[in-house]
């Protein structure tokens, strides 16, 4: 198992679209992905659950993978983040 | 049945297609108990709601225009990617069967929850996603709801003259004009938000048209006369004819009106008026462009946040502003920073209920204590500064104090960027809308303080004479030729020149050609109007000359009431330019 933790930097904190981008990253792995924020766990693959979470910027967040493919899971989560949850085909021309 | 409907002639031209009915009337979902044998049926009818409503979305996305493609696909996949989630299933189920409870109850349980705990976050956080997720839960009921319905403009077919109560903005920037060629609303006046977008996409509309929904039917065949505010359903053949050989008169008047709209602003003994641009998104500038205006003097920049459905990043603000002013070159644009609150409210920012909105916080007051917002919009406007000439403009400035704390935000920002290496353009022209009377009675204290002044005709009037123009019983009062405005006008013009200051007009009065003289008789420099505006309201200035507005203007203060005043523009402007007042907008 992978676990890494990572500091939400953006402004409006995890909001819809950085949560789609978490969710279409996880999903393309078979590797189980689990969020954790504070006491609370949430499927990574969950955009409502992930909303229950309620991130809000500055927060810390666990991130953890499961699976056959949890090291390029892993990768690809930290990549993400480190790109403020932003897939690059969608930063601002 | 009844087949000939009066209203207010909101756009002009004619059109003459299939009514396409806006139903978007929610039942209010109250909680209804169920006896335990109907809860499989409830969970039944909510997973069909569920795949309806993906079903729905995919379609859209698939008649969505190249232009728009990219931003509204981003929103619909997310819409698309939270109604697949297994969670949102489980819970509502779980509703639905512990409960006992109707799926809709069901559903909107599940999302008000989430709508408290986001709430319960606070700040900016809730707002990014309070509209997704309201537009989620509308749209599975609506799909829950008897025979499901009609409900999102985007659905409409090829030749479609849209009914409804009423247009609301969110509905508005997703029109597309290729597939609707006419508008009709049971509500509204000539400056509601279904006139504005009717007139900015030069379809015909009639707003007010009482009575309309009860006899029309979808499909119904109808025709819609913008011209003198008339809706005929199922038309006789003699009336198609009829009607067929209107459009086409109107449409060449246009193409002749258009022909010349390239040419300045000038009378006949050379005098020069700035002839700019009202527009609400960049798309606009094209249209405005092709009818001859030189600027943007008004870019209202509100549907960046409706468009979006939540607060817009400093990147966006500077998509948007740098494609404005890219398009816009070699001419200027005037940004005007957010006016939203008032009756113009928008699903991105949550504003506390207030008893008089109008005079409550709104534009520029709620920026000063949403202060990220505005200052995000600042910086987004101070950086696409580099790639034009831009200009910014406050709303709904009261007094000297709040010109001079928005230009200390504006030093913050500056101060900011340069923090953060960021570069923009340092000098940029600030300016403010007078639209509120002790702005106007300050002209002269606030004038030194900046370097142009927009007269907002709209705001202006109901301020001064006291006048929600929305309200039916006194509506009547809004008068843009009452004696108040024009010697505010005046003032205010005075007070700026003395000051060396530009004076503009961008309410919808500057767009009207039969005030367009004595505008310029009364000594304004500039006027922001509607694109569509713009051709006869050049043709009847190039065929003026300056002592004949100065005379108008002068004449016109001189009366005691509105009716007076109007009774003479109208007199002396109707011979002048019989064509041009009588496919004028007002009148």
């Amino acid at each position: 198992m992978r676990e890494e933790q990572v500091t939400i930097k953006d402004e409006f904190g995890m909001h819809l679209r950085s949560i789609m981008s978490l969710v279409e990253v996880a999903k393309s792995f078979k590797s189980e992905i689990v969020v954790q924020f504070g006491d609370e766990i949430a499927d990574g693959k969950s955009p409502w659950a992930l909303l229950a979470l309620g991130i809000i910027a500055g927060s810390k967040i666990t991130l953890r993978a499961e699976g056959d493919d949890e090291n390029e899971a892993m990768a690809k989560l930290l990549q993400l983040a480190e790109n403020n949850f932003i897939r690059p085909e969608e930063s601002p021309r | 049945m009844r087949r000939v409907f009066t209203g207010i002639n909101a756009s002009p031209g004619i059109a003459i297609g299939r009514a396409f009915i806006l139903s978007r009337t929610l039942q209010r979902v109250e909680r209804k108990t169920i006896p335990e044998k109907r809860v499989p049926k409830q969970v039944k009818a909510f997973l069909s709601a569920i795949k309806k409503s993906m079903k729905e979305i995919e379609t859209i996305r698939a008649r969505l225009g190249a232009d728009k493609a990219k931003e509204l696909s981003t929103v619909l996949d997310t819409h698309i990617m939270l109604l697949q989630d297994d969670a949102l299933r489980n819970d509502v189920i779980k509703i639905i069967e512990e409960q006992k409870v109707t799926a809709s109850w069901a559903v909107s349980e599940h999302v008000g929850r989430f709508n408290k705990m986001l709430a319960n976050l606070g700040g900016e956080y809730l707002s990014t996603r309070v509209a997704d997720l309201n537009d989620i839960k509308n749209r599975i009921l609506r799909n829950l709801g008897p025979g499901g319905g009609i409900c999102c403009l985007d659905e409409a077919p090829e030749g479609s003259v849209v009914v409804a109560q009423d247009i609301n903005p969110s509905e508005a920037v997703q029109i597309n004009t290729a597939r609707i060629v006419g508008f009709v609303t049971e509500l509204g006046s000539k400056t509601s938000h279904s006139a504005i977008i009717a007139k900015a996409h030069e379809i015909p509309a009639v707003v007010g048209a009482t009575g309309v929904l009860q006899n029309v039917k979808q499909g119904t065949r109808m025709i819609v006369d913008g011209i003198d505010g008339k809706v005929i359903l199922s038309p006789t053949r003699k009336q198609l004819a009829e009607y067929e050989n209107k459009r086409q008169s109107y449409k060449y008047y246009v193409i002749e009106l258009l022909s010349a709209a390239d040419l300045p602003a000038e009378s006949r003994d050379g005098f020069r008026l700035a002839i700019e641009a009202n527009i609400e998104s960049p798309a606009d500038v094209k249209t405005a462009l092709r009818h001859g205006a030189a600027g943007i003097g008004l870019y209202r920049t509100e549907y960046l946040f409706i468009r979006e459905g939540r607060i817009p990043t400093q990147e966006e603000h500077l998509a948007s502003y740098k494609q404005v002013a890219e398009e816009i070159a070699p001419h200027s644009a005037t940004i005007r920073t957010i006016d939203i609150g008032g009756e113009k409210l928008v699903d991105a920012v949550e504003m506390p209920p207030q008893r008089n909105p109008a005079l409550g916080l709104r534009a520029i007051r709620l920026c000063f204590s949403r202060r990220e917002i505005f200052k995000n919009q600042i910086k987004g406007i101070l950086r696409a500064g580099l790639h034009g000439n831009l200009k910014i403009m406050f709303p709904m400035i009261s007094g000297i104090e709040e010109l001079k704390k928005g230009k200390a935000i504006i030093e913050e920002c500056k101060k900011e960027l340069r923090k953060a290496h960021v570069d923009f353009n340092a000098d940029m022209e600030v300016g403010i809308m007078i639209e509120i009377p002790s702005a106007a009675l300050t002209a002269d204290i606030l004038a030194p303080e900046c370097d142009f002044f927009s007269i907002g005709t709209n705001d202006l009037i109901q301020y001064s004479i006291a006048i929600d123009r929305a309200n039916e019983e006194v509506a009547y009062l809004y008068n843009p030729l009452h004696p108040a405005v024009l010697r505010t006008i005046k003032m205010v013009v005075e007070a700026g020149h003395r000051h060396k200051v530009r004076v503009g007009v961008c309410g919808e009065m500057a767009g009207e050609p039969l005030y367009a003289l004595m505008l310029m008789g009364l000594g304004v420099d500039e006027l922001s109007m509607n694109p569509v505006a713009i051709p006869a309201v050049k043709k009847v200035i190039r065929s003026s000359r300056l002592c004949e507005s100065l005379k108008i203007a002068s004449k016109a203060l001189g009366f005691q009431t509105a009716d007076e005043i109007e009774a003479y523009i109208y007199n002396v402007m109707s011979k002048r330019y019989p064509q041009e007042i009588a496919t004028s907008l007002f009148f």
